[in-house]
Protein backbone atom coordinates (compact mmCIF):
# COMPACT_ATOMS: atom_id res chain seq x y z
CA UNK A 1 0.00 0.00 0.00
CA UNK A 2 1.12 3.37 -0.92
CA UNK A 3 0.61 6.41 1.57
CA UNK A 4 1.18 10.83 1.53
CA UNK A 5 2.29 10.84 5.23
CA UNK A 6 2.60 14.84 6.64
CA UNK A 7 4.47 14.05 9.56
CA UNK A 8 5.29 16.97 12.43
CA UNK A 9 8.49 17.08 12.82
CA UNK A 10 10.30 19.36 15.87
CA UNK A 11 13.81 19.84 16.77
CA UNK A 12 12.96 20.33 20.11
CA UNK A 13 9.90 21.51 22.28
CA UNK A 14 10.99 25.98 21.95
CA UNK A 15 11.94 25.16 18.19
CA UNK A 16 9.39 25.92 15.50
CA UNK A 17 7.53 22.74 14.01
CA UNK A 18 6.19 21.80 10.92
CA UNK A 19 5.47 18.95 8.60
CA UNK A 20 7.39 17.08 6.56
CA UNK A 21 5.45 14.86 3.53
CA UNK A 22 6.57 12.02 3.49
CA UNK A 23 6.04 9.24 1.09
CA UNK A 24 5.08 5.89 2.20
CA UNK A 25 5.35 3.26 -0.91
CA UNK A 26 4.85 -0.21 -0.77
CA UNK A 27 3.85 -0.70 3.00
CA UNK A 28 2.14 -4.12 3.61
CA UNK A 29 -1.07 -3.85 4.99
CA UNK A 30 -0.56 -5.87 7.79
CA UNK A 31 2.15 -3.54 9.15
CA UNK A 32 0.55 -1.53 12.26
CA UNK A 33 0.88 1.71 12.30
CA UNK A 34 4.23 1.97 14.42
CA UNK A 35 5.58 -0.97 12.14
CA UNK A 36 4.78 1.60 9.45
CA UNK A 37 6.79 4.12 10.94
CA UNK A 38 9.53 2.00 11.52
CA UNK A 39 9.66 1.13 7.99
CA UNK A 40 9.67 5.04 7.18
CA UNK A 41 12.40 5.55 9.53
CA UNK A 42 14.97 2.90 7.90
CA UNK A 43 14.32 4.59 4.93
CA UNK A 44 14.89 7.72 6.31
CA UNK A 45 18.15 6.62 7.71
CA UNK A 46 19.41 5.13 4.98
CA UNK A 47 18.95 7.95 2.89
CA UNK A 48 20.75 9.82 5.78
CA UNK A 49 18.05 11.55 6.82
CA UNK A 50 16.64 11.68 11.05
CA UNK A 51 14.39 8.91 11.53
CA UNK A 52 10.99 10.29 13.25
CA UNK A 53 11.04 10.37 17.06
CA UNK A 54 7.32 8.76 18.50
CA UNK A 55 6.51 6.96 21.76
CA UNK A 56 6.08 3.44 21.83
CA UNK A 57 6.90 0.46 24.43
CA UNK A 58 4.63 -2.54 24.73
CA UNK A 59 3.13 -2.43 20.90
CA UNK A 60 0.08 -4.82 22.62
CA UNK A 61 -2.23 -1.91 23.59
CA UNK A 62 -1.74 -1.88 27.54
CA UNK A 63 0.77 0.57 28.14
CA UNK A 64 -0.23 3.61 26.94
CA UNK A 65 2.73 4.99 25.53
CA UNK A 66 1.73 5.98 21.78
CA UNK A 67 0.91 8.88 21.64
CA UNK A 68 0.41 9.77 17.90
CA UNK A 69 -2.77 12.11 16.71
CA UNK A 70 -3.48 10.33 13.45
CA UNK A 71 -5.60 12.09 10.76
CA UNK A 72 -6.81 14.75 13.92
CA UNK A 73 -7.58 11.62 16.48
CA UNK A 74 -5.72 10.65 19.34
CA UNK A 75 -4.46 7.47 19.35
CA UNK A 76 -6.04 6.96 15.44
CA UNK A 77 -9.09 6.08 14.41
CA UNK A 78 -11.44 2.93 16.11
CA UNK A 79 -10.93 2.29 19.80
CA UNK A 80 -7.37 1.25 21.09
CA UNK A 81 -4.01 2.39 21.08
CA UNK A 82 -2.23 3.60 17.72
CA UNK A 83 0.03 0.42 17.74
CA UNK A 84 -3.62 -1.44 17.87
CA UNK A 85 -3.97 0.19 13.96
CA UNK A 86 -3.41 -1.28 11.14
CA UNK A 87 -3.04 0.08 7.48
CA UNK A 88 -5.51 -1.70 6.32
CA UNK A 89 -7.81 0.25 7.99
CA UNK A 90 -6.77 2.93 5.55
CA UNK A 91 -7.17 3.00 1.85
CA UNK A 92 -4.12 2.95 -1.08
CA UNK A 93 -3.12 6.33 -1.76
CA UNK A 94 -4.50 8.06 1.38
CA UNK A 95 -2.77 11.45 3.38
CA UNK A 96 -2.46 10.39 6.52
CA UNK A 97 -1.69 13.41 8.40
CA UNK A 98 0.10 12.74 12.30
CA UNK A 99 0.72 15.33 15.02
CA UNK A 100 1.80 14.64 18.37
CA UNK A 101 -0.67 15.05 21.51
CA UNK A 102 -1.74 18.73 21.47
CA UNK A 103 -2.16 20.05 25.16
CA UNK A 104 -0.35 22.83 26.84
CA UNK A 105 0.51 20.35 30.07
CA UNK A 106 2.12 17.76 27.40
CA UNK A 107 5.57 19.71 25.83
CA UNK A 108 6.91 18.00 22.64
CA UNK A 109 10.06 16.83 23.51
CA UNK A 110 10.95 15.98 19.78
CA UNK A 111 8.87 15.46 17.10
CA UNK A 112 5.86 13.34 17.76
CA UNK A 113 7.18 12.60 21.84
CA UNK A 114 5.45 14.33 24.23
CA UNK A 115 6.05 15.04 27.76
CA UNK A 116 3.39 13.70 29.98
CA UNK A 117 5.13 13.67 33.63
CA UNK A 118 1.92 16.22 34.39
CA UNK A 119 -0.05 12.64 34.64
CA UNK A 120 2.90 11.87 36.68
CA UNK A 121 2.61 14.47 39.36
CA UNK A 122 -1.25 14.27 38.94
CA UNK A 123 -0.93 10.67 40.16
CA UNK A 124 1.80 11.70 42.98
CA UNK A 125 -0.73 13.92 44.17
CA UNK A 126 -3.31 11.27 45.88
CA UNK A 127 -3.46 8.53 43.04
CA UNK A 128 -2.22 5.77 45.59
CA UNK A 129 -3.61 4.06 48.46
CA UNK A 130 -0.90 4.77 51.11
CA UNK A 131 -1.50 1.53 53.40
CA UNK A 132 0.19 -1.30 52.48
CA UNK A 133 -1.93 -4.39 51.52
CA UNK A 134 0.43 -7.11 52.79
CA UNK A 135 -0.19 -10.55 51.00
CA UNK A 136 -2.76 -11.59 48.91
CA UNK A 137 -6.18 -12.01 51.07
CA UNK A 138 -8.50 -14.86 50.85
CA UNK A 139 -11.54 -14.52 48.32
CA UNK A 140 -14.20 -12.16 49.23
CA UNK A 141 -12.39 -11.14 52.88
CA UNK A 142 -13.41 -7.84 51.78
CA UNK A 143 -16.66 -7.98 50.27
CA UNK A 144 -17.17 -5.54 47.11
CA UNK A 145 -20.43 -6.08 45.66
CA UNK A 146 -19.90 -7.30 42.01
CA UNK A 147 -21.39 -4.27 40.34
CA UNK A 148 -19.02 -1.97 42.32
CA UNK A 149 -16.14 -4.07 41.49
CA UNK A 150 -17.01 -4.00 37.69
CA UNK A 151 -17.84 -0.28 37.63
CA UNK A 152 -14.92 0.13 39.62
CA UNK A 153 -12.44 -2.19 36.76
CA UNK A 154 -14.25 0.13 34.24
CA UNK A 155 -12.08 3.39 35.45
CA UNK A 156 -8.83 1.29 36.45
CA UNK A 157 -8.72 0.30 32.44
CA UNK A 158 -7.32 3.64 32.11
CA UNK A 159 -3.73 3.11 30.54
CA UNK A 160 -3.06 6.62 31.41
CA UNK A 161 -2.05 7.24 27.45
CA UNK A 162 -3.39 10.96 27.56
CA UNK A 163 -5.35 10.32 24.36
CA UNK A 164 -8.42 12.28 26.43
CA UNK A 165 -6.80 15.56 27.10
CA UNK A 166 -4.95 15.52 23.67
CA UNK A 167 -8.89 14.69 22.26
CA UNK A 168 -10.11 17.58 24.46
CA UNK A 169 -11.10 20.63 22.66
CA UNK A 170 -10.41 22.21 26.25
CA UNK A 171 -7.31 20.79 26.78
CA UNK A 172 -8.59 19.28 29.81
CA UNK A 173 -7.01 15.90 31.73
CA UNK A 174 -10.90 15.50 33.66
CA UNK A 175 -11.37 11.56 31.90
CA UNK A 176 -8.18 10.51 33.49
CA UNK A 177 -8.23 12.39 36.35
CA UNK A 178 -12.06 11.30 37.15
CA UNK A 179 -10.65 7.67 35.91
CA UNK A 180 -8.10 7.21 38.85
CA UNK A 181 -10.41 9.02 41.31
CA UNK A 182 -13.35 7.30 40.75
CA UNK A 183 -11.62 3.53 40.49
CA UNK A 184 -9.70 4.10 43.81
CA UNK A 185 -12.83 6.15 45.54
CA UNK A 186 -14.99 2.91 44.18
CA UNK A 187 -13.16 0.30 46.27
CA UNK A 188 -13.12 -0.33 50.46
CA UNK A 189 -9.44 0.06 50.12
CA UNK A 190 -9.42 3.48 48.52
CA UNK A 191 -12.29 5.02 50.75
CA UNK A 192 -10.28 6.61 53.78
CA UNK A 193 -8.52 8.67 51.32
CA UNK A 194 -10.89 9.32 49.31
CA UNK A 195 -11.67 13.01 50.08
CA UNK A 196 -7.94 14.16 50.02
CA UNK A 197 -7.26 12.01 46.82
CA UNK A 198 -10.19 14.09 45.11
CA UNK A 199 -9.02 17.67 46.43
CA UNK A 200 -5.27 17.00 45.41
CA UNK A 201 -5.43 15.59 42.66
CA UNK A 202 -8.05 17.93 41.25
CA UNK A 203 -5.69 21.02 42.53
CA UNK A 204 -2.90 19.16 40.71
CA UNK A 205 -4.38 19.11 37.49
CA UNK A 206 -5.57 22.28 37.64
CA UNK A 207 -2.00 23.56 38.67
CA UNK A 208 -0.26 21.62 35.72
CA UNK A 209 -2.48 23.96 33.15
CA UNK A 210 -5.07 21.65 31.97
CA UNK A 211 -8.25 22.94 31.03
CA UNK A 212 -11.63 22.55 31.82
CA UNK A 213 -14.41 20.27 31.16
CA UNK A 214 -16.94 21.98 29.28
CA UNK A 215 -18.75 18.61 28.49
CA UNK A 216 -17.82 17.82 24.55
CA UNK A 217 -16.93 13.97 25.66
CA UNK A 218 -14.20 13.82 23.01
CA UNK A 219 -12.13 12.28 25.70
CA UNK A 220 -14.94 9.46 25.99
CA UNK A 221 -14.93 8.85 22.30
CA UNK A 222 -11.11 8.46 21.76
CA UNK A 223 -10.40 6.50 25.20
CA UNK A 224 -8.57 2.96 23.63
CA UNK A 225 -9.59 1.52 27.35
CA UNK A 226 -13.22 3.06 27.14
CA UNK A 227 -13.59 5.17 30.55
CA UNK A 228 -16.93 6.27 30.48
CA UNK A 229 -17.78 10.19 30.87
CA UNK A 230 -19.90 9.43 33.98
CA UNK A 231 -16.67 9.47 35.85
CA UNK A 232 -16.41 13.06 35.46
CA UNK A 233 -19.79 13.66 36.61
CA UNK A 234 -19.09 11.08 39.82
CA UNK A 235 -15.33 12.99 40.12
CA UNK A 236 -17.90 16.64 40.05
CA UNK A 237 -19.87 15.57 42.84
CA UNK A 238 -16.92 13.96 45.05
CA UNK A 239 -15.15 16.80 45.14
CA UNK A 240 -17.68 19.31 45.60
CA UNK A 241 -18.78 17.14 48.55
CA UNK A 242 -15.17 16.59 49.77
CA UNK A 243 -14.65 20.52 49.30
CA UNK A 244 -17.78 20.97 52.07
CA UNK A 245 -15.92 18.12 54.09
CA UNK A 246 -12.76 20.11 54.43
CA UNK A 247 -14.72 23.33 54.92
CA UNK A 248 -16.68 21.93 57.92
CA UNK A 249 -12.84 20.71 59.15
CA UNK A 250 -11.09 23.77 59.07
CA UNK A 251 -13.64 25.34 60.67
CA UNK A 252 -14.22 22.73 63.63
CA UNK B 1 16.80 22.63 65.73
CA UNK B 2 14.64 19.78 66.01
CA UNK B 3 12.99 17.98 62.43
CA UNK B 4 9.70 19.17 63.82
CA UNK B 5 10.15 23.03 64.77
CA UNK B 6 11.46 22.69 60.59
CA UNK B 7 8.82 21.40 59.16
CA UNK B 8 6.42 23.60 57.92
CA UNK B 9 3.00 22.28 57.15
CA UNK B 10 1.36 23.66 53.59
CA UNK B 11 -0.13 27.10 54.12
CA UNK B 12 -4.24 25.68 54.05
CA UNK B 13 -6.07 28.43 51.67
CA UNK B 14 -9.42 29.31 52.45
CA UNK B 15 -11.14 25.74 51.69
CA UNK B 16 -14.35 27.90 50.25
CA UNK B 17 -12.30 29.55 47.67
CA UNK B 18 -10.04 26.64 46.96
CA UNK B 19 -12.95 24.92 45.63
CA UNK B 20 -14.14 27.89 43.55
CA UNK B 21 -11.23 28.97 42.04
CA UNK B 22 -10.63 25.68 41.18
CA UNK B 23 -11.51 24.15 37.60
CA UNK B 24 -14.61 21.83 38.92
CA UNK B 25 -15.42 24.98 41.18
CA UNK B 26 -15.96 27.16 38.52
CA UNK B 27 -17.83 24.95 36.83
CA UNK B 28 -20.53 24.25 39.62
CA UNK B 29 -21.02 28.06 39.48
CA UNK B 30 -21.41 28.00 36.15
CA UNK B 31 -23.91 25.39 36.34
CA UNK B 32 -26.14 27.19 39.70
CA UNK B 33 -26.34 30.86 37.58
CA UNK B 34 -27.03 28.31 34.34
CA UNK B 35 -29.60 26.78 36.46
CA UNK B 36 -30.97 29.64 38.20
CA UNK B 37 -31.41 31.44 34.55
CA UNK B 38 -33.08 28.35 33.30
CA UNK B 39 -35.88 28.76 36.12
CA UNK B 40 -35.83 32.05 35.44
CA UNK B 41 -36.69 31.37 31.82
CA UNK B 42 -39.18 28.97 32.92
CA UNK B 43 -41.08 31.49 35.17
CA UNK B 44 -40.93 33.96 32.26
CA UNK B 45 -42.52 31.69 29.76
CA UNK B 46 -45.31 30.42 32.28
CA UNK B 47 -46.01 35.08 32.59
CA UNK B 48 -45.80 35.38 28.62
CA UNK B 49 -47.95 32.74 28.21
CA UNK B 50 -50.62 34.43 30.16
CA UNK B 51 -51.46 36.97 26.80
CA UNK B 52 -53.22 33.71 25.79
CA UNK B 53 -55.92 34.51 28.85
CA UNK B 54 -58.91 36.99 27.62
CA UNK B 55 -60.48 37.91 23.88
CA UNK B 56 -57.41 40.97 23.70
CA UNK B 57 -54.89 39.11 25.74
CA UNK B 58 -55.82 41.05 29.05
CA UNK B 59 -53.99 38.13 30.75
CA UNK B 60 -50.53 39.28 30.96
CA UNK B 61 -51.74 42.98 31.50
CA UNK B 62 -53.04 41.25 34.80
CA UNK B 63 -50.11 39.33 35.34
CA UNK B 64 -47.93 42.29 34.68
CA UNK B 65 -49.92 44.68 36.83
CA UNK B 66 -48.90 42.00 39.88
CA UNK B 67 -45.31 41.91 38.88
CA UNK B 68 -44.86 45.76 38.85
CA UNK B 69 -47.13 46.12 41.95
CA UNK B 70 -44.25 46.02 44.58
CA UNK B 71 -41.20 48.08 43.43
CA UNK B 72 -38.85 47.15 45.83
CA UNK B 73 -39.40 43.43 45.01
CA UNK B 74 -39.21 44.09 41.46
CA UNK B 75 -35.82 45.82 41.41
CA UNK B 76 -34.36 43.06 43.87
CA UNK B 77 -35.18 40.29 41.62
CA UNK B 78 -34.05 42.43 38.73
CA UNK B 79 -30.75 43.00 40.09
CA UNK B 80 -30.43 39.59 41.59
CA UNK B 81 -30.92 38.32 37.73
CA UNK B 82 -28.63 40.68 36.91
CA UNK B 83 -26.00 39.43 39.10
CA UNK B 84 -27.07 35.50 38.19
CA UNK B 85 -25.71 36.79 34.60
CA UNK B 86 -23.10 38.16 35.04
CA UNK B 87 -21.89 35.54 37.37
CA UNK B 88 -22.66 33.25 34.51
CA UNK B 89 -20.69 35.20 31.69
CA UNK B 90 -17.97 36.24 34.56
CA UNK B 91 -17.08 32.44 35.16
CA UNK B 92 -17.49 31.50 31.54
CA UNK B 93 -15.10 33.97 30.20
CA UNK B 94 -12.53 32.75 33.02
CA UNK B 95 -12.98 29.36 31.79
CA UNK B 96 -12.71 29.75 28.24
CA UNK B 97 -9.55 31.81 28.72
CA UNK B 98 -8.10 28.82 30.88
CA UNK B 99 -9.46 26.30 28.18
CA UNK B 100 -7.44 28.60 25.30
CA UNK B 101 -4.32 28.63 27.58
CA UNK B 102 -4.20 24.73 28.32
CA UNK B 103 -4.55 24.09 24.10
CA UNK B 104 -2.15 26.91 22.66
CA UNK B 105 -1.14 25.51 19.45
CA UNK B 106 -3.56 24.00 17.43
CA UNK B 107 -4.04 20.60 15.53
CA UNK B 108 -3.62 21.55 11.45
CA UNK B 109 -6.37 18.86 11.03
CA UNK B 110 -8.57 17.69 13.86
CA UNK B 111 -11.66 15.30 13.65
CA UNK B 112 -14.94 15.63 15.38
CA UNK B 113 -16.33 12.44 17.22
CA UNK B 114 -19.22 13.10 19.34
CA UNK B 115 -19.44 16.65 20.40
CA UNK B 116 -22.36 18.57 19.28
CA UNK B 117 -22.98 21.17 17.22
CA UNK B 118 -24.82 22.76 20.58
CA UNK B 119 -21.53 22.29 22.64
CA UNK B 120 -19.33 23.66 19.89
CA UNK B 121 -21.50 26.95 19.77
CA UNK B 122 -21.99 27.60 23.25
CA UNK B 123 -19.76 31.13 22.87
CA UNK B 124 -21.46 32.10 19.78
CA UNK B 125 -25.36 31.11 20.92
CA UNK B 126 -24.73 32.87 24.34
CA UNK B 127 -23.13 36.05 23.14
CA UNK B 128 -26.23 36.16 20.36
CA UNK B 129 -28.79 35.79 23.35
CA UNK B 130 -27.09 38.31 25.22
CA UNK B 131 -27.05 40.93 22.76
CA UNK B 132 -31.03 40.05 22.16
CA UNK B 133 -31.86 40.57 25.71
CA UNK B 134 -29.89 43.91 26.06
CA UNK B 135 -32.72 44.98 23.05
CA UNK B 136 -35.08 42.76 24.83
CA UNK B 137 -35.11 45.01 27.95
CA UNK B 138 -34.72 47.99 26.32
CA UNK B 139 -37.78 47.72 24.27
CA UNK B 140 -40.27 46.34 26.79
CA UNK B 141 -38.97 46.97 30.01
CA UNK B 142 -37.39 50.41 29.14
CA UNK B 143 -40.47 51.66 27.28
CA UNK B 144 -38.02 51.78 23.96
CA UNK B 145 -41.25 49.90 22.00
CA UNK B 146 -43.64 52.56 20.41
CA UNK B 147 -46.40 50.99 21.65
CA UNK B 148 -45.54 50.94 25.37
CA UNK B 149 -47.65 53.59 26.00
CA UNK B 150 -51.52 52.20 25.63
CA UNK B 151 -53.83 50.88 28.23
CA UNK B 152 -56.67 48.52 28.11
CA UNK B 153 -60.28 48.69 29.20
CA UNK B 154 -59.67 48.67 32.59
CA UNK B 155 -56.99 51.10 32.37
CA UNK B 156 -54.09 48.73 33.01
CA UNK B 157 -51.14 49.07 31.25
CA UNK B 158 -51.87 47.26 28.16
CA UNK B 159 -48.75 44.71 27.75
CA UNK B 160 -50.65 42.66 25.15
CA UNK B 161 -50.66 44.97 22.52
CA UNK B 162 -47.77 45.90 23.15
CA UNK B 163 -46.48 42.53 22.36
CA UNK B 164 -48.46 41.72 19.47
CA UNK B 165 -47.70 45.07 17.56
CA UNK B 166 -44.15 45.03 18.13
CA UNK B 167 -44.19 41.38 16.29
CA UNK B 168 -45.61 42.74 13.44
CA UNK B 169 -42.58 44.35 12.64
CA UNK B 170 -40.74 41.66 10.71
CA UNK B 171 -37.37 42.30 12.20
CA UNK B 172 -38.43 42.17 15.61
CA UNK B 173 -40.36 38.87 14.97
CA UNK B 174 -37.43 37.62 13.07
CA UNK B 175 -34.75 38.76 15.61
CA UNK B 176 -36.65 37.24 18.74
CA UNK B 177 -37.35 33.67 16.83
CA UNK B 178 -33.37 33.67 15.62
CA UNK B 179 -32.48 34.48 19.09
CA UNK B 180 -35.30 31.58 20.31
CA UNK B 181 -33.29 29.39 18.34
CA UNK B 182 -30.11 29.92 19.66
CA UNK B 183 -31.42 30.39 23.22
CA UNK B 184 -32.85 26.41 22.15
CA UNK B 185 -29.22 25.56 21.75
CA UNK B 186 -27.70 27.01 24.10
CA UNK B 187 -29.74 25.11 26.44
CA UNK B 188 -29.85 21.84 24.09
CA UNK B 189 -26.49 21.77 25.94
CA UNK B 190 -27.10 23.62 29.05
CA UNK B 191 -29.76 21.48 30.76
CA UNK B 192 -28.15 17.79 30.14
CA UNK B 193 -24.24 19.55 31.14
CA UNK B 194 -25.61 20.73 34.53
CA UNK B 195 -26.47 17.40 35.77
CA UNK B 196 -23.31 16.35 34.60
CA UNK B 197 -21.64 18.89 36.55
CA UNK B 198 -23.35 18.37 39.40
CA UNK B 199 -22.57 14.83 39.56
CA UNK B 200 -26.26 14.00 39.24
CA UNK B 201 -26.42 11.14 36.18
CA UNK B 202 -24.75 7.96 36.03
CA UNK B 203 -23.52 6.01 33.49
CA UNK B 204 -27.06 4.34 32.65
CA UNK B 205 -28.83 8.02 32.71
CA UNK B 206 -26.69 10.09 30.53
CA UNK B 207 -28.83 9.28 27.37
CA UNK B 208 -32.07 9.91 29.25
CA UNK B 209 -30.69 12.87 30.67
CA UNK B 210 -29.24 13.93 27.80
CA UNK B 211 -32.40 13.55 25.58
CA UNK B 212 -34.88 14.91 28.16
CA UNK B 213 -32.88 18.04 28.15
CA UNK B 214 -33.06 18.50 24.57
CA UNK B 215 -36.75 18.10 24.56
CA UNK B 216 -37.08 20.34 27.39
CA UNK B 217 -34.95 23.04 25.72
CA UNK B 218 -36.69 22.73 22.71
CA UNK B 219 -40.54 22.66 24.59
CA UNK B 220 -39.74 26.12 26.03
CA UNK B 221 -38.66 27.86 22.88
CA UNK B 222 -41.68 26.15 20.96
CA UNK B 223 -43.84 28.37 23.95
CA UNK B 224 -41.62 31.22 23.11
CA UNK B 225 -42.34 31.33 19.80
CA UNK B 226 -45.89 30.35 19.49
CA UNK B 227 -46.18 34.29 20.28
CA UNK B 228 -45.01 35.62 17.42
CA UNK B 229 -46.27 33.53 15.46
CA UNK B 230 -50.03 34.17 16.97
CA UNK B 231 -49.14 37.74 16.79
CA UNK B 232 -48.31 38.04 13.28
CA UNK B 233 -50.97 34.62 12.03
CA UNK B 234 -53.67 37.19 13.72
CA UNK B 235 -54.42 34.28 16.24
CA UNK B 236 -54.04 36.98 19.00
CA UNK B 237 -55.43 40.23 19.08
CA UNK B 238 -55.17 43.65 19.96
CA UNK B 239 -58.09 45.84 21.23
CA UNK B 240 -59.16 48.16 18.60
CA UNK B 241 -58.49 51.67 18.25
CA UNK B 242 -61.95 52.79 18.43
CA UNK B 243 -62.81 50.76 21.85
CA UNK B 244 -59.51 51.89 23.63
CA UNK B 245 -60.15 54.49 26.49
CA UNK B 246 -58.66 57.93 26.25
CA UNK B 247 -55.91 58.28 28.88
CA UNK B 248 -55.79 61.83 30.19
CA UNK B 249 -52.75 62.79 30.56
CA UNK B 250 -52.01 64.15 34.26
CA UNK B 251 -48.88 65.63 35.70
CA UNK B 252 -48.44 62.14 37.09
CA UNK B 253 -48.32 60.38 33.95
CA UNK B 254 -45.10 60.30 32.50
CA UNK B 255 -46.03 60.69 28.99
Amino acid sequence: MNFHLKIWRQAEGNKQGGFQDVEAGDIPSEASFLEMLDIVNDRLTEGGDEPVAFDHDCREGICGSCSLTINGIPQGPGRGTACQLYMRKFSDGDTIYIEPFRVGAFPVIKDLVVNRSAFDRVIAAGGYISERCGNAQDANDTPIPKTVADYAMDAAACIGCGACAAACPNGSAMLFVSAKVGHLGLLPQGKPEANRRVRGMVARMDAEGFGNCSNYYECEAVCPAGVPAAFIAKMNRDYALASVRNAVEATA
Amino acid sequence: MSVASVYKAPRQANPLWAFLLSSIGKKWIVGISGGLLILFVLAHLAGNLTIYVGPFGEGINVYAQALHANQVLLWLARAGLLAVFLVHIGTTMSLIIANRRARPQRYAVKARLQSTVYVRTMALSGLVVLSFLIFHVLQFAGGLSPYSQLYDLEGRHDVSAMIIMSFHNPLVSGFYLLSLVLLGMHLSHGISSIFQTFGLNGRKSSKLIKHGGLLVAWALMIGFASIPVASVTGFLKVLPDERRPVRELTASSNS
